[in-house]
């Protein structure tokens, strides 16, 4: 008997027979807005066409929707091109203990599965709930990714928890599912080493492509292997023995404490773009600047400062991931908004001279409050001797200086609205605040159609 | 059931892989080389030489199965199948099976594979698969289900069923899959069948009839013989097909969908 296998289906179907809790429904319907809005807009990105076009390939007698369009896809291949489309623009939440990724991606298979098996609304948030809940308590559990492993690791495993939710499978089939979705699926870290490729946004949509197939095929009857965390060769081998974190704050579950993104940058540099935001803000004339030191922790200073590519940035991906180049434009522009991140700004010369002045320093008291605390201070020094500093200890967006529904409201607004006008990104807007009203979530997908 | 899914289900990504890179996926790089690639896991590592025009290529070298049964079961069915030809099962005192360490570990040690209750304890069970044989004097896949797994005859002929390690054997294997059977009768004959190879095995091939026996034999399931006769005339002239359409017509079964 896989004792964590139980104990995770013991948690689901627990959860799934209560009445959620009104400010948790608040929590993911927050997620909910947030997500899909990221995935509507990350249809215009050059891997968001390619997702849109491979999925429209596909067909099958369980289908779904891909988002932002007309377009049916088997259900495996929407759920693909959907989680695909929400990573695009690197906006979307995110969670870090022991190790971390960005827990929204269950989205898509929990949305698409809703969708094609025409789960409630109330159903559909219940089951966004739980996956948070697994993806985020495997990662206060146990460091994965530096021991060679990447996040679709648990995020196939809370997706295909979330789908077994939606699809009514019983102790069996959860248990058969869990094991299908975990075993042969064992993604490598080396998705997120060395220069990026665009499978760095496409990995954990293929994790929850095979969560979906998972959890059809437990559905239809298919046994799996025994054992497959506590077995002698399952994960507990991999990664030695664990205790998977669940239920850790009953009050605020994984749902109400993952990070918010502001800006389509590294989660790292959210911080840095706050401060250099601020300064813009205070009227600065950069023509002044002579030193500009980004002070942070050390894990933001390896993923954004760590090499002289970050200095010289020559594609969206590096770009987003610099901290030389999110300061830069931040003073500059006071803005961080996607088209910042354009092909022509990245050769901009006032960028470029901006960057050349940046030092970036490896903070060993940042580092150490790290990833409780997730600070930048920008000491800029003028000519003449000025001296201007900024500090972020929590970016907006943290769980400790949450959003509001109004800010979040604006974050989405303005990136639906380029894709479905004023009017229609309004009624997007309140169905997704009254998702738990309704019978079937196909209706809210439609509406963002286009 | 996932034993005999994993491997398409791997296959099943393998085919998702081509087709995005198709559309011009692109993939992490260094997946074998790279801090956090293939070899960080295996260890070091290096692919032997690929086959080159004039070499021998490893489509050539894989093995058969010639029953439908496990593979260490093949040479022990074969000498089975023709010492029962023989012999009546009343006759047989006793018959000892000498294995390498790998067949008596896997399929010859342990108590239930004398008398197994399930199909798939029963095909992994080397004692019940040779006295079935004995018994049938026949071997067919039949054995491992319905009543042959509560048939007394054959628990009767599995009890005189000894399986044995031989050393010399274990240090052959696996460059040689070598199998003796000894059957000792009542009346104190002794008779003896040794092999190295089993039929399929590449140093002991089947011939293309074989195959196409093989091929009949499991098509006949399904289909109806004339239709398994075209599929086996498509088949013979692949080398000429521009699609791989007309033998899928062929083999469309209505009873399987």
């Amino acid at each position: 008997m896989d004792l964590t296998v139980n104990a995770l289906i013991d948690y689901a179907r627990e959860k799934a027979e209560v009445t959620q809790n009104q400010g948790i429904r608040r929590e993911c319907k927050r997620r909910l807005l947030d997500t899909l809005a990221c995935a509507v807009a990350g249809r215009a990105t050059p891997i968001g066409v390619m997702a849109v076009v491979t999925a429209s390939k596909y067909s099958g007698q369980h289908s779904a929707t891909v988002w932002g369009t007309t377009n049916k896809s088997s259900l495996e291949m929407a759920t693909f091109a959907n989680g695909t489309l929400l990573r695009c623009l690197d906006l979307s939440d995110m969670y870090r203990n022991n190790c971390g990724g960005h827990p929204s991606d269950v989205i898509a298979p929990i949305l698409s599965v809703a969708e094609s098996f025409q789960s409630t609304g109330k159903r559909t948030l219940t089951a966004i709930e739980i996956a948070y809940e697994i993806y985020c308590g495997f990662c206060d559990s146990i460091d994965a990714n530096t021991n060679g492993w990447d996040q679709p690791l648990y995020g196939a495993v809370a997706a295909v928890v979330g789908a077994s939710v939606l699809l009514d499978l019983d102790a069996e089939q959860m248990r058969n599912a869990i094991s299908l979705a975990l075993v042969p699926n064992m993604p490598l870290y080396q998705t997120r080493t060395g220069e990026l490729s665009a499978w760095k946004g496409c990995a954990a949509a293929n994790g929850s492509r095979n969560a979906v197939f998972a959890a059809l095929l437990a559905r239809d009857g298919y046994t799996a292997p025994d054992l497959p965390i506590e077995g002698s060769m399952g994960l507990w081998k991999i990664l030695g023995q664990f205790k998977w974190s669940l239920n850790a704050d009953l009050e605020r579950p994984a749902v109400c404490r993952t990070h918010f993104k502001s800006f389509p940058i590294c989660y790292h540099g959210q911080a840095a773009a706050w401060a250099a935001i601020d300064i813009y803000e205070n009227l600065i004339n950069v023509d002044e600047i002579e030193v500009i030191e980004i002070h942070t922790y050390s894990t933001a200073v390896k993923l954004m400062g760590a090499d002289a590519s970050r200095w010289a940035p020559n594609t969206r991906e590096t770009a987003d991931h610099s901290l030389p180049y999110v300061v830069a434009v931040g003073l500059l522009f006071g803005s961080l908004n996607k088209q910042y991140f354009e092909g022509h700004l990245l050769s901009d010369s006032r960028i470029q001279s901006l960057m050349s002045k940046v030092k970036v320093i490896d903070d060993p008291i940042m580092t150490h409050g790290y990833p409780k605390i997730v600070p930048c201070k920008l000491n800029i020094r003028m000519l003449g001797g000025r001296v201007r500093e900024a500090v972020i200890q929590y970016p907006k967006g943290h769980e400790k200086n949450p959003i509001s529904d109004g800010d979040l409201e604006e974050k989405a607004s303005s990136l639906f609205e380029e894709f479905l006008g004023k009017k229609r990104t309004k009624t997007v807007l309140e169905a997704i605040w009254e998702i738990d009203q309704a019978e079937t979530v196909g209706p809210l997908i439609q509406l963002m159609s286009n | 059931m996932w034993k005999g899914c994993a491997a398409p289900n791997g296959a099943r990504n393998g085919v998702f892989a081509a087709l995005l890179a198709e559309k011009g996926m692109t993939g992490p790089e260094n997946s074998i080389d790279g801090s956090h690639g293939l070899r960080e896991l295996l260890g070091k590592f290096d692919l032997g030489p690929l086959a080159n025009k004039g070499d021998v290529f490893a489509v050539e070298n894989s093995n058969l199965k010639f029953f439908l049964s496990e593979y260490h079961s093949q040479s022990p069915i074969a000498h089975a199948v023709e010492l029962s030809q023989e012999v009546s099962p009343e006759e047989i005192r006793n018959i000892t099976v000498h294995t390498y360490w790998f067949a008596w570990s896997e399929i010859g040690s342990e108590p239930e594979k004398w008398h197994p209750t399930t199909r798939e304890s029963a095909d992994h069970s080397l004692p019940f698969i040779v006295a079935a044989v004995f018994r049938e004097r026949a071997f067919s896949d039949l054995i491992f289900g319905g009543d042959r797994l509560n048939d007394p005859e054959i628990y009767k002929l599995a009890d005189k069923v000894a399986v044995v390690e031989d050393p010399s054997f274990t240090a052959m294997f696996s460059k040689k899959i070598p199998c003796r059977l000894v059957v000792e009768l009542n009346d104190g004959r002794t008779l003896v069948r040794e092999s190295e190879f089993p039929r399929g095995h590449i140093c002991n091939p089947m011939t293309v009839e074989e195959i196409e026996s093989k091929f009949k034999g499991l098509a006949n399931r399904v289909i109806s013989s004339d239709k398994t006769s075209k599929a086996l005339d498509l088949l013979r002239r692949m080398e000429g097909w521009s699609s791989v359409d007309a033998l899928f017509q062929v083999l469309e079964s209505p009873t399987l969908s």
